[in-house]
C-alpha cells in the first residue's frame, strides 16, 4: 500500500482558537496528554498514554490504550486499520490522518513585494522556486545595486519549507539580523543591499514540517494598529501594509477607517516641550524608543506634542470603554483618563464585524442577557429592558416571552440574547452619562514603551492623513491594552487560492463585507461552499435561507473535515451536537466568566488551563430554535448539505466559479470535486501577538512573555507582569490575553470582568482616584445610572 | 446563575438570614395580632427561616451535584422555582407530621405557612436575580460567593 518508512501527516482543528494544525509524524507515534508523546494533546478526557500509531504490514493501525477511548469515525476501538481519510476522535481533538505527499512540492514558488529604490513605485512578482536574487542576469530578481552581489541570495523549499541561503559580501538580513541561512516566515521581512522584500508563499497543502504547525493564513484589518519598522537610515520604509499582510491581499473589513476624524483640544492636559506644529523628525516613533527605557527628559526635545495622564485605556473599543466605564464609577476623575482608538464610538468596529456577518440591528447577538458593557453591574439585564419596553409599547407578548426566556434559560426555554441594536443604543446612553467624548481621542498608536520615570509613553498618529505628520506621545502612569482582533482568520487552502488567483470576490471571509453575494444569489441563484462550523455559519445559512424566499434556485454546499456525533465532555458533563455541530449558549461554558469553571482557571497553571480550555472549547453554535429548524428543512428540502472531507486545493473555473478539490469521506468518498459560486470562510479572527504589529514590537522590546496560544501573558489580576515599571501598572483584556484567568476573555462578559480585576487591583495599589467599591457605594452609583446621572 | 458550593450556602445565609429574617420579624409582629397564637409559638416565623437555611445546606449539596452534570455548571432560574417548592414542602411536611425542635408538630396551619413562605420566597428570588449585582459587584464573577 505505502513505504513502511513514509510520513503519515495528522491534521487537526486546535478545539481553543479553532486554528488548524498540521503535523508531520513518522511512525511508530505515540498520543497522549504527558510530553514524552510524539504528539502531545492536553484535556482531561486524554491519557497521559493514549494510543499509539505504527505501520503493520503497510498499513498505519492505531491502538487504543486510554480510559475514555480512541473513536475511529465515531465508532470506539480498541484496534483500527485507517485506509486514509479516517476521523480520529481522541478526547476533544478530531485528527485526520492522511499520508503525505512528496515534501518537494509543498511550496513551489514564493512572492516579494518591495519598493523599488530608484522609483519609489511598489513592486510585486511572484517567482518559482529555486529563487536567485542578486545584480547578475541569471537573477530571478535583478536588483541594479552597488551593494548586491551577482548572485546575493538564494530561496529554495525544503521539507515544506522557504530557506533562504546568503552567498554575497554585503550579507542577507532577516527581520534586521544578518543570516548565512535561514527559514522563512511568511510576511518576514529580506534586506539585501538598500531593498528590503516582504516575503509571502503559499501555504504547504499536505505536508508540513513536523512542530511548526500550520502557516497562518492572514489578512490584516482596516483599523488594526500599524507601526514602522525599525529600518537603517536610506532604506526605503516598506509600504504601509507590507509589515503585516501579505501584498496584494489586503481586504478591508470596514470602510470607515479612512475617515479622519478631528482630535478634540482638552485644556486640562499638559503640553510638556514646544509643540511643532510640523515637527521635521522623519523617524517615528523617535529613535529614542529604540532605548531600553524612554527618558521623559529626552521626549521634551523631539519637538512632539507630550500629553499626560494618569490612566491611558488604549484601543478605543468596548474593552477600553468598559475599563473606563468602571474606573469612572469607582472614583476616578474623568478629566485623568484619555482613550486613544480609531473611532469614537466605542462599538463602532464590532458594529460593522456584525454587520458583515449578517447580523444587521434587529438581529440578535451572542450574548448574555446580563453581559452589558454599558452598565458594570450586569442589571437590569437586557431581558428586562426589552420587556419593559415591549410592555410599555404594548407588546405584551414579546415582552412575557424574553421573562420567560430569563427564567427557563438553557433547559426549559432558548436563552435570551439581546438585539444588537438595543446593545448599541445602550451605549450611547453610558457614552452620554460619563462623558466618553471627552475621554476618547482619535489615535493610530505605533509603539509603547516603559519610561525612566516609572510610567508608560505611547507614540501614536494623530490623524491618518499622512501630509499632516501629526505625531504625538501620550505618558500615563497606568495603562490598560484592549486592541482587539487584529486580523481575520483564513483556511491555509483559501488564502493560498487568494494569493494565487487575486480572487477576493468569489472567496470571502464572513466578517469580510460580502453583501454583494447574497444580492446577486437573489438576483442569479448559485451555490454556496461555506466552510467551518461555528456562529457565523449558522448565521449565514440563515441569511441564505432568507435569500431563497426571493430566489429558490440558491443552495448551500456545508463542507466540513469530520463528522461530530457526540460532543465534548467535560467530566460528568456533556454537550449536545446537532447536524454535526455542537451547541452551546455561548462560546465558552457559562460557568467559565463567573463560575465553578472560572475559579478552576484562576488556580491552574498555564499547562492545565490549556487543558481545560482544549476541554470547553471547539467551535460551537448558538442555542436557537430557528437555525436548527432551518437546518433540517434545508436538509430535507435539498438545499443544505453538509459533506466531509479534506481540501486539497481550490480552483477558479474557466467559468468563473470555484472549483474545490476535495480528498472525500462517506457519501462523497474518493477525490471530488465541488463546484460553487462563492466560497465563504466562516472560520473567524485571529489574535496573536504576532499578527498585531504594535504587540509584536512590545513584546519584542520588553521581552514580554507569550503563551502557548500566542497570547499575551497576564496575572489573575489582567496585569501584564512584564510591563510592570516602577509603580506604573500594565493591564490587558480581550482576545489577546486568552490563555489567562478568562475563557471568554474577548466577549462583553469577559470584558466586563477583566475591568474588574484591574480597577480591583488598582484599588489594592492604592492607585490615584480609585477607592473600594462597598456595597452601600456601589448601591448609590447603581442608582445613578438607573436615574442617568454621572457618576 | 454559576454558584459553586460555598457560594450557594453564602448567598442562602445572606438571602434568608438577613432578607429572610426581616421578612419574618414582619410576621412574628402581624401573626400575633391576629391569630390566637399563644406567646410560646410567637418566634415560629423565624424558626421556620433557621429550618429552611439549615436544611437548604444539605439541598445545596444536591443541587451542586447536578450543577455538575450540567454543560454549562449553571442553575437556571427555573430550578430556583423547582427547588422553592421542594425546600418548603419537606419543611412543612416535617412541621405538620414529625415535628422539630421548636416547632411542635401541627402547630403551624398550612395557609400561615404559605403565607410566610411566598413572600419570603419572592422576596428573596427578585433581590438575587436583580439587586444582588447591584449592591454586591464582585459576587457574579465569584461563583456567587461574597468578597
Amino acid at each position: 500500500m505505502r513505504s513502511i518508512d513514509g510520513a503519515i501527516s495528522l491534521a487537526w482543528t486546535d478545539p481553543v482558537t479553532g486554528e488548524p494544525h498540521e503535523e508531520a509524524i513518522t511512525l511508530p507515534a505515540t498520543i497522549g496528554r504527558a510530553v514524552d508523546n510524539t504528539v502531545v494533546l492536553t484535556s482531561e478526557m486524554i491519557s497521559r498514554h493514549h494510543a499509539t500509531l505504527a505501520w503493520e504490514n503497510g498499513q498505519i493501525v492505531v491502538t487504543d490504550s486510554s480510559t475514555n477511548g480512541t473513536f475511529v469515525n465515531g465508532v470506539r476501538q480498541q484496534r483500527a486499520v485507517l485506509a486514509g481519510g479516517e476521523s480520529v476522535q481522541i478526547g476533544p481533538y478530531t485528527l485526520s490522518v492522511r499520508e503525505s505527499a512528496p515534501s518537494a512540492s509543498a511550496v513551489s514558488d514564493v512572492t516579494l513585494a518591495w519598493t523599488d529604490t530608484a522609483t519609489s513605485q511598489p513592486m510585486r512578482q511572484t517567482a518559482a522556486l529555486p529563487l536567485i536574487i542578486g545584480r547578475g542576469s541569471a537573477s530571478g530578481i535583478v536588483l541594479n545595486d552597488t551593494q548586491v552581489s551577482r548572485a546575493h541570495a538564494t530561496l529554495t523549499a525544503e521539507d515544506g519549507a522557504v530557506v533562504v541561503t546568503d552567498s554575497s559580501s554585503n550579507g542577507t538580513f532577516v527581520n534586521g539580523t544578518r543570516q548565512q541561512r535561514a527559514m522563512l516566515h511568511n510576511g518576514d521581512q529580506l534586506r539585501i543591499g538598500g531593498t528590503t522584500f516582504t516575503v509571502t508563499f503559499a501555504a504547504a497543502p499536505v505536508h508540513a514540517t513536523p512542530h511548526r504547525g500550520h502557516r497562518e493564513a492572514i489578512i490584516a484589518m482596516d483599523d488594526a494598529p500599524m507601526i514602522e519598522h525599525d529600518l537603517p537610515p536610506g532604506v526605503a520604509a516598506p509600504p504601509p501594509r507590507a509589515a503585516a499582510a501579505p501584498p496584494g491581499v489586503v481586504a478591508p473589513v470596514d470602510d470607515a477607517g479612512q475617515t479622519v476624524v478631528p482630535v478634540r483640544g482638552r485644556e486640562d492636559q499638559t503640553v510638556l516641550g514646544a509643540p511643532v506644529p510640523r515637527p521635521t523628525a522623519r523617524a517615528f516613533p523617535p529613535p529614542i524608543f529604540n532605548e531600553p527605557y524612554v527618558s521623559v527628559a529626552a521626549l521634551g526635545q523631539t519637538g512632539l506634542p507630550v500629553y499626560t495622564t494618569v490612566y491611558a485605556a488604549l484601543g478605543g473599543g468596548f474593552g477600553s470603554f468598559i475599563f473606563t466605564d468602571n474606573l469612572v464609577i469607582y472614583g476616578v476623575d474623568p478629566g485623568a483618563i484619555i482613550s486613544l482608538g480609531i473611532y469614537p464610538e466605542p462599538y463602532h468596529r464590532y458594529a460593522g464585524l456584525a454587520r458583515n456577518s449578517q447580523i444587521p440591528l434587529h438581529e440578535r447577538l451572542r450574548s448574555n442577557s446580563e453581559s452589558t458593557p454599558d452598565n458594570i453591574w450586569g442589571t437590569p439585564g437586557y431581558a428586562v429592558r426589552e420587556a419593559w419596553s415591549s410592555f410599555t409599547s404594548g407588546h405584551w407578548g414579546n415582552a412575557i416571552q424574553v421573562l420567560w426566556q430569563v427564567f427557563g434559560e438553557p433547559t426549559v426555554a432558548q436563552t435570551y440574547t439581546p438585539r444588537a441594536g438595543d446593545v448599541f443604543r445602550a451605549m450611547d446612553r453610558e457614552v452620554a452619562r460619563i462623558g466618553w467624548q471627552n475621554i476618547w481621542r482619535f489615535g493610530r498608536m505605533r509603539a509603547i514603551r516603559k519610561t525612566d520615570d516609572g510610567r508608560y509613553a505611547i507614540a501614536y498618529s494623530q490623524s491618518d492623513d499622512r501630509n499632516q505628520q501629526a505625531h504625538a506621545i501620550l505618558l500615563a502612569n497606568y495603562v490598560h491594552l484592549a486592541t482587539g482582533y487584529p486580523a481575520l482568520q483564513f483556511l491555509p487552502d483559501l488564502q493560498e487560492y487568494r494569493e494565487r488567483t487575486g480572487d477576493f470576490e468569489h472567496v470571502v471571509n464572513g466578517y469580510e463585507a460580502h453583501d454583494y453575494v447574497y444580492e446577486r444569489l437573489e438576483r442569479d441563484g448559485g451555490v454556496i461552499l461555506l466552510r467551518g462550523r461555528g456562529i457565523v455559519a449558522s448565521r449565514l445559512i440563515q441569511r441564505v435561507y432568507e435569500a431563497r424566499k426571493k430566489n429558490p434556485n440558491i443552495a448551500i454546499l456545508h463542507l466540513l473535515r469530520s463528522p461530530i456525533t457526540e460532543g465534548h465532555k467535560f467530566r460528568r458533563a456533556r454537550r449536545p451536537a446537532i447536524n454535526h455541530v455542537e451547541i452551546q449558549p455561548f462560546n465558552w461554558p457559562k460557568a467559565a466568566w463567573g463560575g465553578e469553571q472560572r475559579l478552576l482557571m484562576d488556580k491552574a497553571d498555564e499547562a492545565t488551563r490549556q487543558s481545560l480550555l482544549a476541554d470547553w472549547g471547539g467551535t460551537t453554535t448558538a442555542q436557537r430554535g430557528d437555525w436548527v429548524r432551518i437546518g433540517n428543512q434545508g436538509i430535507k428540502e435539498g438545499w443544505y448539505k453538509i459533506e466531509f472531507g479534506d481540501v486539497v486545493r481550490v480552483d477558479r473555473a474557466p467559468d468563473g466559479r470555484v472549483v474545490t478539490h476535495v480528498t472525500g469521506k462517506g457519501p462523497i468518498a474518493g477525490k471530488t470535486e465541488l463546484i460553487a459560486d462563492y466560497i465563504i470562510d466562516a472560520t473567524g479572527l485571529d489574535a496573536k501577538v504576532n499578527r498585531n504589529p504594535l504587540l509584536q514590537d512590545m513584546v519584542d522590546h520588553h521581552g514580554l512573555q507569550v503563551n502557548k496560544l500566542g497570547r499575551l501573558v497576564v496575572t489573575n489580576d489582567m496585569e501584564v507582569p512584564g510591563m510592570r515599571n516602577g509603580p506604573g501598572r500594565f493591564y490587558a483584556a480581550g482576545s489577546m490575553t486568552l490563555g489567562g484567568p478568562l475563557a471568554g476573555a474577548d466577549s462583553f462578559l469577559g470584558l466586563q470582568a477583566a475591568a474588574q480585576l484591574s480597577v480591583e487591583h488598582l484599588v489594592k495599589e492604592h492607585a490615584p482616584g480609585v477607592r473600594r467599591l462597598g456595597p452601600l457605594r456601589s448601591l448609590s452609583q447603581w442608582t445613578k445610572w438607573v436615574r442617568k446621572v454621572a457618576p | 446563575m454559576t454558584p459553586n458550593l460555598v457560594g450557594r450556602w453564602q448567598t442562602r445565609l445572606y438571602l434568608l438570614g438577613v432578607i429572610g429574617g426581616l421578612i419574618g420579624l414582619l410576621f412574628v409582629w402581624r401573626y400575633n395580632s391576629f391569630i390566637p397564637y399563644s406567646n410560646k409559638y410567637r418566634w415560629i416565623p423565624e424558626y421556620v427561616i433557621a429550618y429552611l437555611i439549615i436544611f437548604g445546606f444539605v439541598w445545596d449539596i444536591i443541587y451542586q451535584a447536578i450543577t455538575h452534570l450540567r454543560w454549562d455548571y449553571d442553575w437556571p432560574g427555573a430550578y430556583t422555582f423547582i427547588a422553592g417548592i421542594l425546600e418548603g414542602a419537606l419543611v412543612f411536611l416535617l412541621i405538620r407530621f414529625v415535628g422539630l425542635p421548636l416547632i411542635p408538630k401541627r402547630s403551624v396551619d398550612f395557609w400561615h405557612f404559605f403565607l410566610e413562605y411566598i413572600v419570603v420566597w419572592t422576596f428573596t428570588y427578585f433581590w438575587v436575580q436583580f439587586l444582588m449585582r447591584a449592591i454586591f459587584i464582585r459576587w457574579r464573577f465569584r461563583a456567587a460567593r461574597f468578597g
